[in-house]
């Protein structure tokens, strides 16, 4: 059973604006899964619809097999929202004990979570002070506090290290590891490309309300079309003029290597037999990799455009 | 039960986090503390006797609702004699608490059928039967404090004395309440560094009008406006942007929420008016050794008011997400309904010129909207009921309160209620239904 399920899922604001166009998608338990796109391309809508705080227009979404319309679907639950707000009357530790309470924990259990939680953001300190004295990394730090009080199976986060320093986000990266070890299943909302290759299994690139491209982060970066043949000695021109002609694309790499740009799997067999019938040493052979800022850009270029019409609202207007 | 319990704790810090609330606390403080430095002596009952006798002819009375209180006087030429304890020869019955008596002789017959008139009314028809200058007399004294009250006229040949022109009565004025006697009991405040002589007013009254001062000017209005601009903004604040969506994320049902915020709140307003009345009445108890669970009584009208109005600030707070309007949406229901109120007393009064359709109107409102009115008015009947007479209770606040205890109390607390549900019920319904 999928931990998290979103089937064919539309969501039309008032005033028309859509914001999810038909997505769906399974994220397994104890996968880390990242969700990438735009602004307003609607990552958040479609969190919002996966903890029924905002409701379908179309399409049915399910948390570890219950129905997110039932309130029980959320008790396994932990949420970090971007650009929350903490109650300021609140002190760290209080605000942690509600959202502890909140979520049906007892209060004596709620209390020693809290203090340890607040050791593991690095918030012990400030424990007793008042959430209107924090920095925003700090509030940022004891938000992922909240979220991780229910000790939560599931939990969403919606850009986690958003005005967090560097260090801080070292240690929340960390924290968030040790919830994978934990076997929890982490959905991850986030502009920053380098961290959701970090962290995540599975990665999501939402465009304009539809998801475009899905998978592990391994498959997503692999380019199949792009393959390096290291020779035994650098090619000639000639050469590369050949392989150019037979296969479409190739220049001359680093060393003694060949860069080819192929148009199917099937081809890399053809480009070994091509070197071998011409008597050439192969010493390595290597599909290329994108960094995943690549494929993401990429994604956008391919998909079509299904931006609205000049004058109709976006997403973002609709948020 | 543990999110219900984490809600209240939620509201609760969120109001302690409010500078009203502690201006208010201040204030329910320093009000204790001037109890707790008051001191009342009661007027001497011989004293107190004479000096009601002297004052049968000034009669004051309030004209209309909102009539100046005026105090007419008309002039009686009077002997007072010595106050003394009752002889078995007086007639008057046995066994009454403190009687003393004492005679007096108007010098002109007609003084006391003038003095009848003046307090029917300044309506000076005729004739004034015999029992009715009898009641006159008697009511003039238990206005005075005393009770129970007995006048005897005396005639001529009762003493074999002349009345010499006049009329001579002997009064029996029993003295149950002695801290409702007026006239030369003493007051001292600020643990006695000023002190008074109350001639016109008693112990009793003065205490029971301070008393009710707390309870319907700074708990029932002061106070309430303060407690609902303190908790009007709770709802605007939680369905905040970044605000909500960490609540909404938790396995609590929004219209759990909503309910949860507000018996949260009606109850953080009970506990405050609790100790606050609970404060006062024990220093007031502890000084005069007047005054007693009446006024710690008050705290649920008070709240009851609070608990009707404030889910007008919920509705508008949710459908605005703005604390002041939402401040204003309570204020306004509440200024309506005492509108209300005034219109038909003043209409009943015939002070009012409209006609029956209109009048059927402003019933109908009053049905719906909620009763702040008859509740504020339990106060004043609930302090006045615990420890004056009757008499004094009437003469302090008037029909309403010593009515008060007579309400259909299933209509005033059934029609309020159901305001109050109504309200609270479409609050979760917008919540409810709305994305966020």
């Amino acid at each position: 059973m999928a931990a998290i399920v979103a089937q064919d899922v539309w969501k039309t604001y008032r005033g028309g604006t859509q914001a999810l166009r038909g997505v769906s998608l399974a994220v397994e338990p104890g996968q880390i899964f990242g969700l990438l796109g735009q602004n307003g391309a609607g990552k958040t809508t479609l969190i919002k619809i996966l903890l029924d705080i905002v409701r379908p227009t179309r399409g049915t979404t399910a948390l570890l097999g219950v129905s997110s319309r039932r309130t029980a679907s959320r008790q396994p639950v932990g949420y970090l929202p971007e650009d929350h707000r903490l109650p300021e009357y609140h002190t760290a530790e209080s605000a942690l004990q509600f959202y502890a309470g909140l979520s049906g924990v007892l209060r004596s259990t709620a209390r020693t979570r809290a203090r340890r939680l607040l050791g593991e953001v690095g918030l012990t300190d400030v424990a007793k002070k008042k959430v209107r004295s924090f920095s925003k990394g700090m509030k940022q730090r004891l938000g992922l506090a909240q979220a991780l009080i229910g000790e939560p199976q599931l939990l969403f986060l919606d850009e986690p290290t958003d005005g967090v320093d560097p260090v801080g986000r070292a240690s929340i990266r960390a924290l968030l590891d040790a919830q994978r070890r934990a076997g929890k299943t982490i959905f991850l909302n986030s502009h920053l490309l380098s961290e959701v290759e970090q962290l995540c299994d599975r990665v999501g690139i939402l465009h304009q309300g539809e998801l475009v491209r899905e998978g592990t982060v391994a498959a997503l970066t692999q380019d199949e079309r792009g393959l390096t043949v290291t020779l035994a000695a650098p090619p000639g021109e000639a050469l590369l003029g050949e392989l150019e002609k037979a296969f479409g694309s190739a220049r001359a790499g680093a060393g003694a290597a060949v860069e080819l740009s192929l148009q199917r799997d099937e081809q890399i067999d053809a480009v070994v037999d091509f070197l071998r019938a011409r008597g050439l040493g192969i010493r390595g052979l290597a599909t290329r990799r994108q960094s995943l800022e690549a494929v993401f850009l990429e994604s956008l270029q391919d998909a079509p455009n299904t931006q609205s019409a000049p004058g109709t609202p976006n997403a973002e207007q609709g948020k | 039960m543990s999110a219900f319990l984490a809600v209240v704790g939620d509201v609760w810090r969120e109001a302690r986090d409010k500078r009203v609330v502690w201006v208010l606390g201040l204030l329910g403080f320093g009000i204790a503390l001037f109890f707790a430095g008051t001191s009342v002596a009661p007027a001497d009952p011989d004293a107190a006797l004479v000096s009601t006798s002297r004052k049968l002819g000034s009669v004051t009375r309030k004209q209309g609702m909102f009539g100046p209180t005026t105090t007419a006087s008309i002039s009686i030429e009077l002997e007072v004699g010595a106050p003394r304890a009752p002889l078995p020869e007086d007639d008057f019955p046995l066994g009454i608490d403190g009687m003393r008596v004492v005679e007096i002789r108007f010098r002109d017959v007609s003084d006391v059928d003038q003095m009848c008139r003046l307090l029917r009314g300044w309506r000076f028809e005729v004739p004034i039967a015999p029992d009715e200058r009898r009641s006159a007399i008697e009511s003039r004294y238990m206005a005075g404090g005393f009770g129970p009250v007995f006048a005897r006229e005396i005639v001529a040949d009762d003493d074999g004395e002349s009345a010499g022109g006049g009329t001579r009565w002997r009064i029996g004025a029993g003295v149950e309440r002695p801290l409702e006697l007026v006239g030369g009991a003493r007051a001292s405040f600020f643990f006695g560094a000023t002190s008074t002589t109350l001639d016109r007013t008693s112990p009793a009254e003065l205490l029971a009008l301070v008393q009710a001062g707390v309870a319907d000017q700074l708990a029932g209005f002061f106070g309430l406006i303060m407690l609902i601009s303190a908790f009007a903004s709770a709802l605007p604040d939680l369905l905040a942007k970044g605000s909500f969506d960490l609540v909404l994320a938790r396995p609590v049902g929004r219209v759990r929420l909503v309910l949860y915020k507000y018996v949260a709140a009606v109850l953080f307003v009970l506990l405050f008016w609790l100790l606050l009345f609970g404060a006062c009445a024990v220093a007031l108890r502890c000084a005069t050794g007047f005054g007693g669970f009446a006024l710690v009584r008050c705290a649920l009208p008070c709240t009851l008011i609070f608990a009707a109005l404030y889910p007008a600030a919920l509705l508008v707070g949710a459908l605005t997400r703005h604390a002041t309007l939402a401040t204003l949406g309570a204020l306004g229901v509440w200024s309506t309904a005492g509108g209300v109120d005034t219109f038909r007393e003043l209409a009943a009064q015939g002070q009012l010129p409209i006609g029956p359709r209109w009048l059927a109107v402003l019933d109908g409102v009053h049905h719906v909207l909620p009763k702040c009115g008859e509740l504020k008015a339990l106060n004043q009947w609930a302090l006045a009921s615990e420890h004056l007479s009757q008499e004094t209770m009437q003469r302090m606040f008037g029909g309403v309160a010593a009515t008060a205890g007579e309400f259909d109390s299933w209509y005033v607390g059934g029609t309020t209620a159901v305001f109050a549900a109504v309200l609270v019920a479409l609050t979760a319904w917008f919540v409810q239904r709305r994305d966020w």
